[in-house]
């Protein structure tokens, strides 16, 4: 890693290190992480993260230089960075942040805007819960029709239970459009802080699929499985059904196994059979 | 729908002037909701629009001459790998709804805030006909009603007489109007070969009323659905999306009567069925300009293979065998296929495959490439 610094009109005497958050503090350690240097409020250097090169002074390029600068600094860069970024004035005045959004693959629509403007209101832990799993607008879209009490309320939530990013958006997606629904906000919160998050907002929020899945797990414990077989009731995409495992250790314990689970595939197709008394 | 009341404002591109079309508009309205651009005013989107952006995008119209190629595949015929469909071709002659279906897929598949009407449509006519004359034997089916509805606008562009005169010509090819409007009128004294099948998308009248805002009621589809019949067009019924919603039995039971009681299968083409499917990206987009009370959120949608968000598979498979089975109840005649489906929901519904069933095979029947032919 190097740095080189070229040309500055000025002395170094109000240096900083720039944070994850765009504040820029006091020079520390040198970190690898996101690595900017400011002058004065101005972003002037940093490092390249990739190879060695040196890192130009871009106090006199243009704001699509600089933005072409700093996208080959940071390739990768989450939305709440990029948008803390957008928000510095001196630093977007510096940087063509428009540009700087296409350049990562992001098209700024009215959407965006709006709910970047929502981030910036959200506490730092969301902010950086957000960065970590890489979550982008589209993916809470949801959040612009909440009022911002209940979005920091349900957004704290789920950032501080460090849930997966696919979990984290079917909840916040989930428990949205109950409050829409008018849903009691309590009822949705308790529903959210319950260890089975997922499975009791769907209950409230879509009964009927939630039954048949119930009922399906149901009727799939109630049969008696062969020695060394797990079944599970897994959803694939818009598929629902039951997958199955088992270990056989020769072929007439194969066999055995294959008429263990003959036996339960009859039980199913009869118990899917409707009922000649009614 | 009074389309004139419904526009608040109509662009005339300068390049589109001469087309009869720019001539007819100006005609009809008020000269102060017409102005004439050189180029478009509106700065180009990039992203989904917002509602209010949507909305209005409706509002607007701006007739210009499209500069792409008018002729293409039905989007499903590009998903064989997933899909079963039917080698239906598209030719767009505009782009944008002047009505407003809570569940269109168009929320998520257009940015224009305009609704276009191209008027070029004698260089649409030129490459279908440099198409067809270069495939003249090959039963290709050309439907208008893709990004725009084929009939609604119809009393201002008046495209549907020329169209039904072009397809004169081609006897084996077949032109669909696709469409949720009674706007049959126009055409109905213009000559044709037999070729022109008029068809209308239709749901329950519960639908109708709470999902497919300014569209022809059910009675008036029904009347315009007669009234081709009688010049001799041939009509068919696309009941999709079929909505799930508590009372969907009765809805689509009481349907299936209405047609079975107003029309033979031998009046009828063909029906197809099909279920609520959409981008991932137009949930919100339904969501934020409908409310939960639309019924197109009342069941869970998950994603399916090809990426589009569906109900669940046995659901589907429950509904279209549903209503195939309550069309078939009133008679086993009528010729009805899955529109977009999988071969396992073809096989759920069916017990076969569309190239094993007797009615269908010439529609799903692969067809040749079509050979490529500059205008």
């Amino acid at each position: 890693m190097a740095m080189v610094l070229h040309d500055l009109s000025f002395e170094f005497t109000d240096i900083s290190q720039c944070q994850r958050t765009w504040n820029f503090g006091p020079r520390h350690q040198l970190s690898n992480q996101l690595p900017a240097w400011a002058f004065g409020g101005f972003l002037i250097s940093g490092f390249e993260l990739e190879s060695p090169h040196p890192v130009q002074n871009v106090t006199n390029a243009s704001p699509e230089q600089a933005a072409e600068l700093f996208f080959s600094l940071y390739p990768y860069l989450s939305w709440p960075e990029f948008v803390r970024l957008s928000h510095r004035p001196k630093l977007a005045q510096q940087i063509d942040c428009d540009f700087l959004l296409r350049k990562y693959g992001t098209k700024s629509d009215d959407r965006y805007k709006k709910i970047s403007d929502f981030l910036l209101q959200w506490p730092d832990e969301v902010q950086d819960y957000l960065s970590d799993k890489d979550l982008r607008p589209f993916d809470m879209a949801i959040i612009d029709q909440l009022s911002l009490d209940v979005q920091k309320d349900i957004l704290s939530l789920l950032a501080s239970s460090k849930l997966s990013k696919s979990l984290f958006c079917q909840l916040l997606d989930l428990s949205g459009e109950l409050i829409l629904m008018e849903t009691p906000f309590e009822d949705v919160m308790a529903a959210l802080k319950s260890p089975n998050a997922l499975s009791e907002l769907r209950k409230k929020r879509f009964p009927v699929t939630n039954q048949k899945e119930l009922a399906l797990k149901n009727l799939m414990s109630s049969f008696q499985w062969p020695k060394g077989v797990s079944s599970q009731v897994l959803r694939k995409g818009d598929m629902h059904g039951l997958e199955i495992k088992f270990f056989v250790k020769d072929a007439t314990d194969f066999e055995k196994t294959l008429t263990g689970l003959h036996s339960v595939a009859s039980n199913w197709k009869k118990k899917n059979e409707p009922d000649p008394a009614l | 729908m009074n389309l004139i009341q419904h526009f608040e404002k109509v662009y005339l591109d300068q390049a589109s002037l001469e087309s009869p079309v720019a001539q007819r508009i100006q005609k009809l309205f008020p000269a102060d909701k017409v102005q004439v651009i050189e180029k478009p005013t509106w700065p180009e989107r990039a992203g989904m629009m917002t509602p209010e952006q949507f909305d209005q995008s409706k509002k607007t119209l701006f007739v210009t001459p499209f500069k792409g190629q008018f002729f293409k595949r039905c989007p499903g015929a590009t998903q064989k790998k997933v899909l079963s469909c039917c080698n239906y071709h598209v030719l767009n002659l505009g782009a944008q709804c002047n009505m407003n279906c809570s569940y269109c897929y168009l929320q998520s598949y257009l940015n224009s805030p305009v609704l276009k009407i191209y008027s070029n449509l004698d260089q649409a006519l030129l490459e279908l006909k440099a198409m067809a004359d270069a495939n003249p034997e090959a039963p290709f089916r050309v439907g208008t009603g893709e990004v725009i509805d084929s009939l609604s606008l119809d009393p201002l562009t008046l495209y549907s007489r020329e169209l039904i005169s072009f397809f004169r010509n081609y006897p084996k090819w077949t032109l669909e109007f696709k469409t949720k409007s009674a706007a049959v009128a126009q055409f109905l004294d213009v000559p044709h070969s037999g070729n022109v099948v008029v068809s209308w998308s239709i749901n329950p009248r519960l639908i109708i009323q709470r999902e497919e805002h300014g569209t022809a009621s059910f009675e008036s589809r029904m009347q315009a659905a007669r009234a081709c019949i009688d010049a001799g067009f041939q009509i068919a019924f696309h009941i999709d999306p079929m909505i799930w919603h508590p009372e969907w039995k009765q809805s689509y039971a009481e349907l299936a009567s209405e047609i079975a009681t107003r029309f033979s299968p031998q009046e009828v083409n063909v029906i197809s069925v099909g279920a609520l499917r959409f981008q991932p990206e137009q949930k919100a987009m339904m969501r934020e300009r409908f409310g939960m009370k639309s019924l197109v959120t009342s069941a869970e949608v998950f994603i399916s293979e090809g990426g589009k968000m569906r109900y669940d598979l046995s659901l589907r498979q429950e509904m279209f065998h549903f209503m195939i089975t309550q069309l078939k109840s009133h008679n086993s005649a009528w010729r009805i296929f899955l529109c977009m489906e999988t071969p396992e929901s073809w096989i759920s519904s069916f017990e076969s495959h569309p190239m094993q069933i007797d009615g269908l095979k010439d529609l799903f029947r692969p067809l040749p490439k079509l050979q490529e032919v500059s205008v």
